[in-house]
Formats: C-alpha cells, structure tokens, sequence
C-alpha cells in the first residue's frame, strides 16, 4: 500500500538497480559468445556452400557446425559442482560414451576444415600462424560457447542424482540379499549332510518349501526395488530373478533333493527296509551305517529301525540325540 | 496560540504519519547505513526518541513501528525477494 509510495523504500530500490548488475567474467561471457557464434556460422556458411549447391544442406550443416560441438563439448567439461557429479554419474552409460565420441569427431572435423581454411589464408599460411588460429578458432567456436551451456537444469540435476541413488541401492541390494541367500543355503546344505536326517519327512518337505519360500521372498523385494526405481526414474531395470540364477537354481535343487528324498511313499520306504534288512546279514555292515551319513544317499537309513540293531550293545548315534527324544 | 497547538497535537494523519516514518527511516539509515536492519523496535524506538518526544502517545508508539517495517521491507528488497 504505502510501500509503493515510500520515498525510502523507493531509494532502497534505486540502490538495489544500480548496484545490481555487476561487471563479471561470467557476465561478458555470453556476450563473447554470441559474438563468437555469430562469427562461427559466417565461417561455417562460407565453408559448407562451398561444400554443396544445396543451400538446405549447406544450412543444415551450418546449424550442426555451429550449434552441435558446444553443446556436446558442454557436457565434457562441467564447471559447476552439480555439472561434476552429473558426469560422474554419466560416467558410466553408453550415452555418455557416445556423446564423448560425437564431440570427439566434431572437434576433429572443426580443427581439420579451420586448419584448411586458415592454410589457405596467404598471409596466414605465410607468418606460419596456421595453428594460432586454428586453436583460437576452437576456443572462440566451441569451447567459449559450451561454457555457457549447461547440459541440465537443476530440477532435472535433482532427478538425475536420485536415479542414480536408486540404481545404486537396487545394486547393493541384489548383491548383498545375494551374497545372504548363498549363505544360508550353504549353511542349509551343510546341516542337510549332517542332521536333517533326525528330521521327520514332513519336516523335510517344510524346510525344503521354507527354503523355496526364502528365495521367492528375496526375488519379490528385488522386483519392488525395481519397480520403485521404474516409477522414479520411468527406466526399466531389467529384473532377473535370483530363481534363474543357474548357480542359486542348483542350491535350491539340491536343497530340495536332500531334504525330500526320505519323503518316498510308504510301500517303497518298506521294500527300502527289508533290502536294508537282508543287507544286514553281516553285521560289520550295521555299525558303518549307523554313523552319521556322509553322503545324503544313505540319510534313508536313519528314518527307520536299522533291522538287527538291537542285536548290539552299541549306543545309537545320532537317533538318541534328536531334540524329539531330548524333549520325549 | 495555546489553543492552535492543541488543535496541532490533536494527531497526525495516516498519511503525515507515514511520510514522518519515511523521512526519519531515511534519516537513520543514511546515518547508520545497513545497520539498521539489525535494530529492533526498541532501538528503533530509542534512536526516534528525539525526534518524537512532541507527539502524541499513540504517534510516539506508532513510528518505531512503522520505521522499523519500512527496514524490514528494505532488508527483504535488498535479499532480492522485494517488490
């Protein structure tokens, strides 16, 4: 209301216009640079409609000439701090490597067809300033230009980082629920040689979905991390499950073949016996059974009586310490 | 004459009050420079005491205030968030 009015306030603005503007480096350089890619399009004009009759042609490569190596160069040479974390996170894609080569080649064709063109200057190509011009024509050209461009703005800066924050946690999330999941597995592996065998048959075929349940458990936060970084970023992060994974697939196998072999249905779990039952006829042969089972193939053994085991005064082995009997 | 000076102090306008708290803003911040955004009312009430002793009581409380947002205002132009 009176604000407007205000003869201080007034003055306080007229203090502010004038001191405002400051003379800077920063501030002539866009002035430098429209004046040098004024300067680059005259060049590249003379240059391309030599090339071509075709004015569009001659045009469109004037364009490319004069717009094209600062803005690719730009993202080369970042000057700010936000400029240097988005090539280092750029660092690693394929479109940064591209926009490296592209800006390569350009600045290679700038140089060569300048150096042509200043060659052809007599007086130039007299005073042997072939070079010097050259490099000053780059500086002015292109790299004077990509200083000023700033290959994004800060929002998209922003979203930039947090992609690549998320990417990064989807990594380190794959590898370290990897990394848990080998793990168990092997711990699971080594107690299914050892004591699964004091394990009912349903309790095998339990842990054996348990462990199928763990897996498929990991795989489901893996797909959320992966869809959580789809609808930040709108890339795809293709997803493989840890179920593919050749090596994990094995595990689980192997998992699930140790721990539900003894479910066999019940006439065979019979017949299994009675042959165990003929093999028994030496009885060098029951003492060797009755240690703990190396091989998974002889973990059958210990679901059922050995026939002729009360025949000796041998303590049982492992049937005696199974946390069913402890707690019976 | 007693009488005219009475009719005088009968109180200052809204607008004669807000050209009084420009003038002296103007004032004290061309004596203290950017200092003054740093003064609180009471200071400010303090650094005007000279100058509004003859007035009113509800004039003399009302120009701190009314300098001290017109530093506030300036302060908030010179951040560069100013009208």
């Amino acid at each position: 209301m009176a604000d407007l009015s205000s003869r201080y306030l007034n003055m306080i603005r007229g203090q502010q216009q004038r001191g405002g503007f400051q003379f800077t480096a920063r501030s002539v350089l866009p002035i430098i640079a429209v004046i040098t890619m004024c300067g680059s399009a005259v060049h590249w004009w003379e240059v391309q409609s030599q090339l071509t009759d075709n004015v569009i042609m001659a045009v469109a490569f004037t364009a490319i000439m004069v717009l094209a190596p600062p803005v690719l160069v730009s993202f080369l040479i970042p000057w700010s701090p936000g400029g240097m974390l988005l090539q280092k996170i750029h660092a690693r894609t394929w479109g940064y490597v591209v926009v490296i080569i592209a800006a390569l080649y350009l600045l290679y064709y700038s140089f060569e067809i300048q150096y042509s063109w200043w060659a052809s200057q007599p007086v130039v190509a007299d005073t042997g300033l072939i070079w010097q011009q050259v490099l000053i024509g780059i500086i002015g050209f292109i790299i004077i230009p990509a200083l000023l461009c700033t290959p994004v703005n800060s929002e998209d800066l922003v979203e930039h980082v947090k992609q690549a924050h998320l990417v990064k946690r989807y990594e380190m999330q794959t590898q370290a629920d990897i990394a848990i999941l080998r793990n168990t597995l092997l711990r699971a592996q080594e107690k299914a040689l050892v004591g699964f065998a004091n394990l009912t048959a349903e309790e095998r075929s339990e842990l054996a979905m348990t462990m199928q349940g763990l897996v498929k458990g990991i795989d489901k936060t893996l797909k959320e991390v992966g869809h959580s970084v789809k609808t930040v970023s709108g890339a795809t992060i293709p997803f493989k499950s840890l179920d593919d994974n050749e090596e994990i697939r094995g595990y689980l196998d192997y998992i699930h073949e140790t721990l539900t072999y003894n479910s066999l249905p019940a006439d065979q779990a019979q017949s299994r016996r009675h042959i165990a039952q003929y093999d028994d006829d030496d009885p060098a042969d029951v003492p060797r059974r009755q240690r703990p089972a190396r091989r998974t193939d002889d973990a059958y053994q210990y679901d059922e009586p050995v026939a002729g085991y009360d025949d000796y005064d041998e303590e049982p082995p492992m049937r005696s310490r199974s946390p069913r009997q402890l707690r019976g | 004459m007693d009488d005219d000076i009475e009719e005088h102090y009968e109180g200052l306008s809204e607008a004669e009050l807000q050209e009084l708290a420009d003038i002296l803003a103007l004032h004290l911040h061309s004596q203290l420079g950017s200092r003054v955004y740093q003064l609180n009312r009471t200071d400010v009430a303090e650094l005007l005491e000279p100058y509004t002793a003859d007035l009113l009581d509800d004039d003399h409380q009302a120009l701190p205030w009314l300098v001290w947002h017109l530093f506030q205002e300036a302060l908030e132009i010179e951040m560069g968030h100013g009208r």
